[in-house]
């Protein structure tokens, strides 16, 4: 093998590091995503055989959203394997336990079970907040594009950009403000 | 890959010496004929001899022809290429024409063992524009952004959900 | 050794007959395969108990001639002979006679001087023909590319290849590799004087130097410092000098870092090279923008092997048409 080829081999197979930001993201919705660039089913060269997944880095996963009433009705089973050691646990108590285990959950959900899931799932770097260790920003080159736009909330009623918030009509003088 | 191919060796499509690059040349270098003279199944091989074996050496100057009568024996063909392999054949109740047939068949060969292939092509040079890797197509943009960026979803967004 | 082949049949009798009745093998198959492997490996070069041109369906001359013809050549049968007549033979018929009590014959010639011309001619032709058609490239990868071509490891696989291990005259079946590169370089000698030098070297290019077809010819053609080299080039050909720049960087402090540099002169890029380090890939973007500049890369049109060179004296006139030997 010249240097050549060697160092072409080396490019080709060389692992990005993806930065995803989970702030207002469905988690059952963007895990499909992260699951694809763990897999490296995003690369022209995929192949199940050859390995060349990439890395995934998961900011903010404390706020992630979820839809409707799920913080309350969905359930997390586990079964500790010994007469009466099954709980239900809903995912608002998961979500304050570990603020990563829902994301890490159906993002593991969304990768087909074989031999190399846990291999893959070791490829996904978790974080509750913006905080990530420096050697592993250093490496980072790359953002997956959020799904959904983060939705900007309501300022303080009190401040004074609401204050000056064009209105559409007065209120009518006779009327009782609360 | 089935389960009879387990024990063949596995390899590529590929020419002895690159073969036909330069000049192309036979990779049959003899051929031993056995014969009975009076048994009835080597009748196809003895008509064989006496009408086209003239023309058959002619046709190939480059293979070395051996012709052994031996008695109350199965006709055999026994092909020896180049790279020193060797292929052996029964011809017994074979007509002329499928010996000529045959004998034929053995002068196309390379001789060399039968394998499994890999691939039906294989080339040094996968790709003349280059192979890809994860640097093609890469915005150079990303090289001076700082992360995390601020996120933008697609205007479509809502087709997704 | 007969022990080995005896259970060698049986074994594959005994797979054969398992894969008739199920469908699954034995499990002890490739164990056993491994250790024969091992086994045969550690007895090193085994010596064939019946070469074949002692079998009685031989007949040389008539080998000769279909091996003249199989590579479409006219050979004269008696320098052929001696170009196929290793040294190895004559000693040990020597012994042979010495022992019964002859005196020993010394009238037959071993091919050794003829391999050593034959080698001459390949090297300045395979040089010639290399020069040629790869005109950019500096002679001294021009050189590394021949010394790869008249290397004894390639003419031992291509005498090989050609069949003349049943012909060659040898006290030991298979012949040894050293055996087959003398023969083959003979048999080239053999050809020059037979058909002259020019038929010769359409022999050469055919069976050896294409023998480079699709190979990666960069493997030939790496400098020990390319940077320096580079700006060497360019400086001989009146162009601004190199200027590395780091075009992308993946993994840093990754263990699979890949870095992607790219060598520019005036601004316009000569060359772009990938590596694990930032050093590393520098180096390969100036071998590639020597490549490039050499035309040596895998995008060069295909070398042709069809190309009819000027006679051996024109660029060597220290060839002379070769002259017969003294055949007894």
């Amino acid at each position: 093998m010249s240097a050549l080829q060697r160092v072409t081999q080396w490019q080709t197979f060389a692992r990005t590091w993806h930065l995803f930001d989970a702030r207002w993201q469905n988690p059952f919705e963007c895990s499909s995503l992260i699951a694809k660039h763990l897999q490296g089913r995003h690369k022209p060269i995929y192949h199940p055989l050859n390995d060349c997944g990439d890395m995934v880095v998961a900011i903010n996963t404390r706020h992630i959203a979820l839809a409707s009433d799920e913080w309350i009705k969905r359930v997390y089973f586990h079964h500790t394997g010994y007469p009466g050691g099954a709980t239900w646990t809903l995912a608002w108590e998961l979500h304050d336990k570990d603020p990563t285990m829902i994301l890490k959950k159906a993002v593991y959900s969304a990768i087909k079970n074989n031999l190399q899931r846990r291999t893959t799932m070791q490829r996904l770097f978790l974080y509750p907040d913006d905080k990530i260790p420096d050697d592993i920003l250093a490496n980072i080159t790359n953002q997956i594009r959020s799904p959904r736009p983060v939705p900007t909330p309501l300022p303080d009623p009190a401040s004074e950009e609401f204050q000056s918030f064009p209105r559409i009509a007065p209120f009518p003088e006779d009327y009782v403000l609360k | 890959m089935s389960n009879s191919h387990l024990f063949m060796s596995a390899g590529w499509v590929t020419a002895p010496l690159n073969n036909g690059i330069g000049r192309y040349s036979g990779q049959l270098q003899r051929v031993v004929i056995k014969f009975c003279k009076t048994h009835g199944c080597s009748r196809g091989v003895r008509e064989f001899v006496e009408s086209n074996l003239i023309d058959f050496s002619r046709q190939n100057p480059g293979v070395a022809v051996y012709v052994k009568p031996r008695r109350h024996r199965a006709p055999t063909i026994t092909a020896e290429y180049c790279n020193g392999e060797r292929g052996y054949m029964h011809v017994s109740n074979m007509s002329r024409d499928e010996v000529y047939k045959w004998l034929s068949h053995q002068t196309t060969q390379s001789g060399r063992e039968f394998c499994r292939y890999r691939k039906f092509w294989r080339t040094e040079t996968p790709s003349i524009q280059g192979v890809w890797s994860p640097h093609t197509f890469r915005d150079p943009r990303l090289n001076l952004a700082e992360f995390p960026m601020v996120s933008t979803a697609p205007k479509d967004w809502f087709r997704f959900c | 050794m007969q022990a080995l082949r005896r259970s060698l049949l049986i074994l594959r009798a005994s797979s054969a007959a398992s894969r008739l009745e199920s469908r699954n093998f034995q499990k002890y198959v490739a164990p056993t395969y491994k250790a024969f492997l091992s086994k045969k490996k550690k007895m090193g070069r085994l010596a064939d108990p019946h070469p074949r041109n002692t079998f009685a369906e031989w007949n040389y001359d008539a080998e000769l001639y279909a091996f003249g013809q199989r590579l479409r050549e006219n050979f004269e049968p008696e320098i052929l002979k001696q170009a196929l007549l290793d040294v190895s033979y004559l000693e040990k018929r020597k012994i042979e006679q010495e022992e019964v009590g002859i005196e020993p014959e010394l009238n037959l010639e071993h091919n050794g001087e003829m391999a050593n011309t034959g080698n001459r001619l390949m090297s300045l032709y395979v040089e010639q023909y290399l020069t040629t058609t790869i005109p950019k490239l500096p002679k001294k990868y021009i050189k590394n590319i021949r010394d790869h071509l008249i290397s004894d490891d390639m003419h031992a696989h291509i005498g090989k290849q050609l069949g003349l291990s049943d012909l060659i005259l040898c006290d030991e079946y298979p012949p040894t590799p050293e055996i087959l590169v003398r023969a083959f370089r003979s048999v080239i000698q053999a050809l020059a004087i037979s058909s002259g030098a020019d038929r010769a070297c359409g022999l050469v290019r055919d069976l050896v130097v294409a023998q480079i077809a699709g190979q990666d010819l960069t493997l030939f053609c790496s400098p020990e410092n390319p940077l320096k080299e580079l700006e060497e080039h360019l400086k001989s050909t009146n162009q601004q000098p190199p200027e590395p720049r780091l075009i992308s960087v993946i993994g840093q402090n990754f263990i699979l870092s890949s870095y992607d540099v790219g060598v520019y002169s005036n601004k316009i890029m000569i060359g772009r090279g990938f590596g694990e380090s930032a050093e590393t890939a520098q180096n390969m973007a100036c071998c590639d923008a020597l490549w490039r500049a050499w035309d040596v890369t895998v995008r060069r049109k295909p070398i042709s092997f069809k190309l009819e060179l000027p006679p051996l004296e024109k660029f060597d006139v220290s060839v002379k048409t070769p002259s017969r030997p003294v055949v007894t």
